[in-house]
């Protein structure tokens, strides 16, 4: 094996060659080109053997140094091509041709604080490389590696624009704590709630800047991020600078997004049957007339460009290095009036000082601007057509107007005598501002110095600077006469800001002893403080509409809020990677993290980890084998925290503010202990084993990986209800268990070489969870009306009743079933002739029997053609959309489906009557299959041929969910309503639906 | 040179390190840490409110009226589901009806809750303010008599609605605090009885300069009244009753009865209604529902106020057992004035019936929306009228001064005075029918059926065309323990009529 140069955060081959001063005596000059298509490489590393003499090839490909001697081997390096070594023996011409690296051993992954050959990884860890995650166009890294590795599932919460999305690495480790993984950012961490309103503190970062992501899966990967890394960690590395021609390129993409999918809703003359039915009076004189009416859906959908103009600058000289790039994304929404828009910038450079030190920074800031409209409903059918601008849009009656004469919209409370008040008009909804405004700095400066061979300090400072701005009005426009006689408008705003400082200092030696033996040992102690304020005033009752937001003195009533929080976190880690012979690999990892957060009594955890590995076909008895390239085993174990959902001052006694009461006609608001303390909080614990192997056949043309992991969580952070005479309803606490099991098998193969090139890739991934205890003896826990949480089942559990049709004309209504002749019918599961709660059961669950992606990429001369497919299979979805819309209480429209609802001379078993008098009871009708495989994206490129000054151009036309195999019927079945909650999971209520693009992109490089 | 610089420097970042192992303590910036609360005047007075806070919680939904009143035989509630479960007796342990359809507000659940949290925060005024500092020690021992009364008030809140109950008289500073069991029902009757007694030496007397909402000390021997004669302590009932019948502090029925519900004469009116829940219409006030629930559909009278729903009514039979004159039927309505002045009449009030029956007793015709000023009464000197003469029938038979106290109610109501001779039993029943007509819609009607296991014969006669049959089983003279909160407590066991 060759040896190879292993760095710190990030691939700098450039730098380890040091300025040397000397003589010239001879000189030798070439050109180094690629073998695939003879073109010039630039910033080839070309040192001479043994020394640290080196240049970078220039951008012709072109190369000159000087030698002291004669008798030497010159070694070409160069990212993606196999290392070559050539003798010089006096020539002075030598000309290197390059070939592709096809071995993925040679690659090198970045692993938490360091990078690592990916041959020496004993860890589970999965990088996805640009290309791959740059292929459907996205605003969040995250959205790019939905189905691309196995064990992750991701789900986007919401399709809305700069919508969040959540990711379960190896299942959901958690209850009431945050399941989102650790993202680390150039070194910068960064968590990311996973709630569905809330913004991904991902979508700032531009994917086009991305150079890696790292996927950091079982224990003793993860062991080194201590109390954050039980729900896994993910490594993201962005573009840095080369030595050699700056090259200046251009990436951008213009497109344009559709809906997928509407819901079939009655139309004015349907409706106004519906309403004389429910109402039992002539409410319409005469439906039949009333026609089709307005097509709500038609005014809140529409077709929406989105677009990304990326420009890039890369390059340096053997000192210094940079790369810069600035990037336009904009994206607007498929319902009217949400949009998002970024404006990012980044700067990576990287300085030698001299041989011993080295100086740099990753600077990058953004600029967001998110315009969301409601979407996504917490409540069953009243709060959903009030909610979610597609639940208005839903439930709206198609005999109401939207609009008024004058072109002013026309709230529903001022038409047919206010009769349809309790629904709000969706183009009102719409009305609502509700802007935020990020900016964002993460930054990362070091100052690496190596006083002697092997040995690296590195101190990083990392600041991550936000503010952001939220504005929100609601009009008065939007409001009815009545309600405006109250007091109309209302407005608030809220300013926060967030600091971050992380310091790091990391300690590297790295030694190979008596050439058996390399051994690489890492120290690291981390401090870490973050500090939060936020304002809000918030105002109502405005004169008028003309100042939105902007002059909140205006208003009649003000109230005002502030928040300052702060907490530290600091933390000591050692590792050691340990190996024989390159065969026998073993890894040693501790960390110890102490945080403010943490109860009086548990305030520094201790995580050890450790991993072995036997790369089998490095034996004397495989090396030889033709078939067996490439064959690893790894077992790893140990112990990972998850403190991300505690948040700041939860373990203590504090004070809080109560409703107020009157005393002689004015108010004093109470003030009473907003909890009991919990001395003993702590992070979850997470003990996790792995088992996999990583199988490479044919000079690795097909590589397989499987893993085989268990994770049991301990210490669960659960909200815990309290006696209410405790006068408390609940207390935070770890107070459960859980386990996650699960295989993972990733494969990917080149079928074709040579003028047609085809490789594909796919993954699939199995994980079952199980809760194994909650505190006090607990069996089952109810999480909504319609999901538990039972031990030794998994989490997301769906408990209802039994629908057993509608009650036919004569049939014995049974008693507690609050239903009639043409109603529900629920079974009765305890044949005791009363429906009672005990006639609900367990009819499903949210989590996937497996989830899966592939893709095939295909390329024949100029042209390329990829596709890419995800997929989940077995998982339920309760359609809350769909339970809204059968069940009609009167005043909002209702599913197509419902006209052929039940009446004495229409016995459908299916939909109930008009008459109902009340809800219809949540049951097992509303779970439906969630299962889908979607066609994520198929790109079709084509490279232009050589034009002078242009290194490379490429065009291509994208289509992204082009299509879903699915029978579920709602908007998507990609669908999180809860989005970060662990659980409620699988539920759709009226989420932003997921929405299908077409894109036409150019790549250009001067 | 330089290693040696380095090595230095690597040392004393590390030296650094040890040196910020430091005990990691949390500054809270924005809440006030427990420690460093109850110092002030100010403090006291915001701890003492948290408690009123529950008080108002507990009238909003408000299901202290609406649960005993819509299982009693005066009011009934439309039919929806959760809200009828009372009247049926359809609940469950689980209360799953009213959970699912979101009216644990209106439920015992509600009460269970609010009334235990109300006690926490009695308890840390208890535990703290006796060391806070004030310069006015007169108002610092008024706000110690306050928590006292407000405690006894809901742990008597609690037995008379669930029977033997957790006795809670320690705040809760550590999760094990947090589980008692229960106590028996005499246990519970005893502390409030102590409570009551450190009340009454606390509270200020009665003038009309008391700060309205407060309770004063006459209110704390009416409660302790009615406590005694709920746990038929009858000469301690009787006692307690004569306190404040016999004081000199201007208490005293209102002339006329229409004057105590009359939101513009609620100053007036309180020398009568010694302690009530004090509703506020105005924006961030504190009202309750009740207004909107007894008013006619779709906000269809002014005079019962601008938001009222249809949600309740009166039995027909309720109210024809009234004498035409009593002045207290006048409270009730068979027809109202609609917006464009019109009369509409009983058929057409309400869709569930013909015999729709309007309840006026929170009508206020400036409300905010469904906001109401008029106040809940709670407590009110016609009550203690009759708590007397039952206290004094039940000691002594239907002795003169029994007659005073319960003609003193009648006579006010614009009818005479009770028939003259009657046995012990034949008054005691005169007096609660009494109690019937005066305290109707004022959640207390239910607990007299209750306290006298007289439920089981009345109510299955308390139906109507919407409620055709109502059955009540031995079992509902006590609402079961929320189930959630039998789960939650390992020490606390659910009512064994209910297990």
């Amino acid at each position: 094996m060759k040896k190879h140069v292993i760095h710190l955060m990030g691939i700098f081959p450039i730098l380890l060659l040091p300025i040397m001063a000397f003589s010239q005596q001879l000189t030798v000059k070439g050109r180094v080109t690629g073998a695939e298509n003879g073109e010039a490489l630039p910033g080839v590393t070309v040192r001479v053997k043994g020394t640290t003499t080196g240049t970078v090839s220039g951008p012709d490909g072109t190369y000159s140094l000087s030698l002291k001697q004669s008798d030497v081997s010159l070694v070409f390096t160069f990212t993606g091509f196999v290392t070559q070594e050539v003798t010089v023996a006096g020539k002075s011409q030598l000309d290197v041709v390059l070939q592709a690296s096809k071995k993925d051993l040679d690659e090198v992954v970045v692993v938490g604080y360091g990078t690592q050959q990916k041959a020496n990884v004993a860890g589970a860890i999965t990088s996805v490389k640009t290309a791959d995650l740059k292929q459907t166009p996205i605003s969040n890294v995250v959205q790019g590696l939905q189905g691309r590795v196995s064990g992750v599932q991701i789900t986007q919460n919401s399709a809305a624009p700069g919508g969040n999305i959540s990711m379960r690495i190896r299942g959901v480790n958690s209850i009431n704590g945050t399941s989102e993984p650790l993202y680390v950012v150039d070194g910068v961490q960064l968590s990311n709630s996973g709630g569905v309103n809330d913004i991904s503190s991902l979508s700032i970062i531009n994917p086009n800047d991305i150079e890696s992501v790292a996927v950091l899966k079982d224990a003793s990967a993860t062991a080194i991020y201590g109390a954050r890394a039980a729900n896994g960690v993910v490594l993201i590395t962005t573009k840095r600078g080369k030595a050699g021609k700056t090259v200046v390129s251009y990436d951008g993409y213009y497109g344009v997004q559709k809906t997928t999918r509407r819901m079939e809703m009655m139309n004015a003359s349907e409706f106004a049957a519906l309403e004389n039915e429910v109402f039992k009076t002539n409410i319409y004189d005469n439906p039949a007339a009333l026609g089709e009416g307005i097509d709500w859906q038609d005014l809140i959908f529409r077709d929406a460009p989105m677009q990304n103009h990326q420009v890039t600058v890369a390059g340096g000289s053997e000192k210094t290095q940079f790369a810069l790039s600035g990037d336009y994304f904009k994206q607007e929404g498929v319902v009217i009036n949400s949009d998002f828009t970024r404006y990012s910038f980044r700067l990576n450079f990287d300085h030698r000082v001299n041989d011993l030190l080295r100086v740099g920074a990753s600077i990058l800031t953004s600029y967001v601007v998110n315009n969301t409209i409601p979407t996504g409903s917490t409540s069953i059918d009243a709060g959903s057509v009030t909610q979610s601008i597609l639940g208005a849009a839903m439930g709206a009656p198609p005999t109401l107007k939207p609009y008024r004469e004058d072109g002013r919209v026309w709230p529903f409370g001022d038409q047919e005598n206010g009769r349809y008040r309790e629904v709000a008009n969706p183009i009102g909804l719409a009305m609502i501002l509700n802007r935020d405004k990020i900016n964002r700095t993460l930054g990362n400066i070091y100052a690496e110095i190596s006083p002697l061979k092997g040995l690296t300090y590195r101190a990083n400072f990392n600041p991550v600077l936000s503010g952001s701005l939220n504005d929100f009005y609601s009009p008065r426009a939007i409001m009815s006469s009545g309600d405006l006689a109250a007091g109309g408008g209302s407005a608030a705003k809220t300013n926060s800001n967030n600091i971050v400082l992380l310091h790091e200092s990391i300690i590297t030696y790295e030694t190979r002893i008596a050439k058996a033996h390399s051994l690489k040992v890492t120290g690291l102690f981390a401090t870490q403080a973050n500090s939060s304020n936020s304002n809000t005033i918030n105002a109502s009752k405005f004169p008028n509409d003309a100042t939105v937001n902007e002059a909140l003195q205006l208003a009649t009533e003000r109230t005002v809020s502030s928040g300052r929080s702060r907490d530290r976190l600091d933390s000591y880690m050692g590792r050691i990677n340990y190996g024989f012979r390159d065969k026998y690999l073993l890894d040693l990892i501790a960390r110890v993290d102490g945080s403010t957060k943490f109860g009086k009594n548990n305030k520094y955890g201790f995580f050890p980890a450790a991993a072995i590995a036997w790369r089998a076909s490095e034996e004397p008895f495989m090396k030889s084998s033709n078939t067996i390239s490439n064959l690893k085993f790894r077992f790893s174990y140990g112990l990972t925290g998850n403190a991300g959902a505690i948040d700041a001052y939860k373990s203590l006694s504090l004070q809080g503010t109560t409703g107020m009461y009157y005393f002689n006609h004015s108010p004093i608001t109470g003030i009473r202990p907003t909890g009991i303390a919990n001395e003993d909080l702590k992070w979850e614990r997470s003990l996790q084993a792995d088992f996999g192997f990583d199988l490479g056949l044919w000079k690795d043309r097909v590589n397989v990986t499987a893993d085989i992991y268990h994770k049991k969580t301990d210490d669960l952070l659960f909200v815990k209800t309290l006696p209410g005479s405790s006068g408390y309803t609940e207390v935070t606490g770890n107070f459960a268990s859980l386990e996650n099991r699960g295989i993972e098998l990733s494969a990917d193969a080149i079928i074709l070489d040579k003028t047609v090139r085809w490789s594909v890739a796919g993954n699939i991934s199995l994980n079952r969870n199980k809760l194994t205890r909650l505190d006090g003896g607990l069996t089952e826990y109810a999480v909504s009306n319609y999901q538990v949480m039972r031990v030794g089942e998994p989490l997301g559990l769906f408990k209802t009743y039994v629908f057993d049709g509608i009650y036919q004309t004569g049939e014995t209504v049974l008693e507690g079933s609050g239903s009639r002749i043409g109603g529900v019918k629920v079974r009765d599961l305890n044949k005791d002739n009363v429906i009672s709660a005990s006639d609900q059961e367990i009819v499903g669950n949210a989590n996937p029997s497996f989830i899966y992606g592939f893709s095939t990429n295909l390329s024949f001369k100029r042209f390329d053609l990829s596709a890419f497919f995800a997929g989940t299979q077995g998982n339920k979805v309760y359609n809350l959309i769909r339970y809204t819309f059968e069940n009609p209480l009167g005043s909002r429209n209702m599913y197509k489906a419902l006209v052929n609802r039940w009446s004495p001379t229409n016995p459908s078993n299916e939909y109930v009557s008009g008459f109902q008098g009340g809800r219809i009871p949540l049951t097992d009708r509303f779970m439906e299959d969630g299962s889908f495989l979607r066609c994520k994206n198929i790109t079709l490129g084509y490279r232009l041929p050589k034009i002078k000054n242009i290194s490379s151009a490429r065009v291509y036309v994208s289509a992204n969910n082009l299509f879903t195999i699915t029978d579920y019927t709602g908007f998507d079945p990609e669908v999180n309503t809860f989005g970060n909650s662990n659980k409620q999971i699988g539920v759709d209520n009226l989420v932003y639906p997921t929405a299908r693009s077409f894109l036409l992109g150019l790549q250009v490089a001067f | 040179m330089r290693n040696i610089f380095f090595r230095y420097s690597v040392a004393s970042l590390f030296t650094l390190c040890c040196f910020s192992c430091s005990k990691l303590e949390e500054t809270p910036y924005s809440s006030i840490y427990t420690e460093n609360f109850y110092q002030t005047a100010e403090d006291a007075e915001a701890a003492l409110a948290a408690v009123y806070n529950e008080l108002a919680d507990l009238y909003v939904g408000p299901s202290a009226l609406l649960v005993p009143d819509f299982s009693a035989d005066q009011v009934y509630p439309r039919p929806v589901v959760g809200r009828d479960t009372y009247t049926l007796f359809s609940f469950d342990p689980q209360y799953s009806a009213v959970v699912s359809y979101s009216r644990a507000n209106e439920s015992p659940i509600d009460i269970w809750n609010n009334c235990y949290t109300g006690i926490e925060n009695a308890n840390w005024v208890l535990l703290k303010v006796p060391n806070t500092k004030m310069s006015n020690e007169a108002r610092k021992k008024a706000i110690l008599g306050e928590a006292y009364f407000l405690r006894a008030f809901f742990h008597w809140f609690l037995t008379k609605n669930f029977g033997d109950v957790v006795i809670r008289i320690k705040a809760s500073q550590s999760i094990n605090d947090a589980y008692v069991g229960k106590s028996p029902k005499e246990d519970v009757y005893k502390q409030i009885f102590q409570d009551l007694d450190s009340a009454e030496a606390n509270l200020p007397d009665y003038s009309g300069s008391l700060i309205k909402g407060r309770p004063c000390k006459e209110a704390a021997a009416a409660l302790y009244a009615k406590a005694a004669l709920y746990s038929e302590n009858w000469a301690v009932s009787l006692r307690e009753a004569q306190k404040v019948l016999n004081s000199t502090n201007g208490i005293g029925l209102m002339d006329n009865v229409m004057d105590v519900y009359d939101v513009t004469r609620e100053d007036a009116a309180r020398k009568e209604n010694l302690w009530a829940f004090e509703a506020e219409s105005m924006t961030n006030g504190r009202s309750s529902q009740i207004m909107s629930l007894y008013g006619p559909p779709g906000s269809a009278a002014p005079a019962y106020g601008a938001t009222s729903y249809g949600s309740a009514f009166a039995y027909q039979a309720f109210f024809d057992s009234f004498d035409p004159k009593d002045k207290r039927r006048q409270l009730m309505d068979t027809n109202y004035v609609n917006k464009q002045g019109v009369v509409v009449h009983q058929a057409s009030i309400t869709p569930v019936t013909t015999h729709g029956v309007l309840v006026k007793k929170y009508a206020d015709r400036n409300s905010v929306g469904g906001s109401h000023a008029t106040n809940i009464p709670i407590l009110r000197v016609a009550d203690v009228y009759l708590i007397a003469a039952e206290a004094e029938a039940r000691l002594n038979g239907a002795t003169a001064n029994a007659y005073l106290y319960i003609n003193r109610v009648r006579n006010r109501a614009g009818l005479d005075g009770l028939t003259e001779g009657l046995g012990k039993d034949a008054f005691i029943a005169a007096v609660l029918q009494e109690r019937s007509w005066e305290l109707y819609a004022e959640g207390d009607r239910w607990y007299d059926l209750t306290r006298t296991n007289t439920f089981r014969q009345v109510i299955p006669g308390a139906v109507n065309d919407v409620y055709r049959t109502r059955n009540p089983q031995a079992r509902n003279q006590y609402f079961p323990i929320p189930q959630t909160e039998v789960n939650a407590n390992n020490l606390l066991e659910q009512n064994p009529a209910w297990k």
